[in-house]
């Protein structure tokens, strides 16, 4: 694991990544990250947390094309990588451990 | 719902403020998807909100000192309009009331940190006997 532990929020954006797949750019992923939280997601937050994954080296990201709809500007593609990967896993680990023995909040 | 005008020349003069191109594009598919103006406007508050942010953050140095020197100069137009007495009156119930804010807001912050305990401070607060 790397030095800087993730964040609740990098968490959350880096799962609904995994979960996008190839497609993932920052709408699909504020929208998955909306219908599981049931909260509203502004969408350069996501963008921001995106950037910072990237400089941490747990995702990386693709320029696509740009289209009229979206006034001439290009989509930014984003997957995750295998430190990602590694990352998600050992959160995913360390919060399983911590779960565990908490009878009230359990199922 | 359409969205306004000035929500769309908002979002689209965003561009010379350094806000990434993939963030305006995403949000220029999403009104031609049809959401909601509410939608648009938190999208727009938290773009603006978040450079706003970024750029005193990496300007710190100069923005204490420029809100220090707006104060100065908002409170020395005040003496010319007004007595002396008044404007030290006016500033000083400002002063009192957004320090008390403040601590407020401290305090909060601080409380909502112990319920999820995070803060050292509060070691019960993560045991699983606390939370049954």
């Amino acid at each position: 694991m790397s030095r800087e532990a993730l964040g609740h929020f990098e968490l959350l954006v880096l799962l609904a990544l995994v979960r996008q797949g190839d497609e993932a750019y920052g709408v699909p992923i504020a929208r998955a990250i909306e219908s599981s939280t049931g909260k509203p997601v502004i969408l350069a937050s996501v963008y921001n947390t995106l950037e910072r994954l990237e400089e941490k080296g747990l995702v990386s990201s693709t320029v696509g094309q740009s289209t009229p709809e979206r006034g001439g500007r290009a989509k930014r593609y984003f997957s995750i990588t295998s430190t990602g990967v590694r990352e998600v896993r050992a959160a995913k680990k360390a919060l399983t451990i911590l779960w565990r023995g908490i009878p009230v909040h359990e199922g | 719902m359409s969205t306004s005008r000035f929500a769309l020349r908002l979002l689209t003069s965003s561009d010379a403020l350094g806000v990434r191109e993939e963030v305006v594009g995403d949000l220029l598919e999403e009104i031609a998807r049809g959401r909601s103006r509410l939608w648009v406007w938190q999208q727009l508050i938290g773009l603006y909100g978040g450079v706003v942010v970024g750029r005193a953050r990496r300007c710190a140095r100069v923005t204490v000192p420029a809100v220090a020197f707006a104060v100065c100069v908002v409170l020395l137009a005040a003496v010319r309009i007004a007595s002396f007495s008044s404007v030290f009156e006016a500033w000083l119930g400002i002063y009192c009331l957004s320090g008390t804010l403040s601590l407020f807001a401290h305090m909060a912050a601080r409380t909502a940190d112990w319920r999820v305990g995070v803060t050292p401070e509060a070691p019960g607060a993560t045991e699983p006997s606390s939370v049954a």
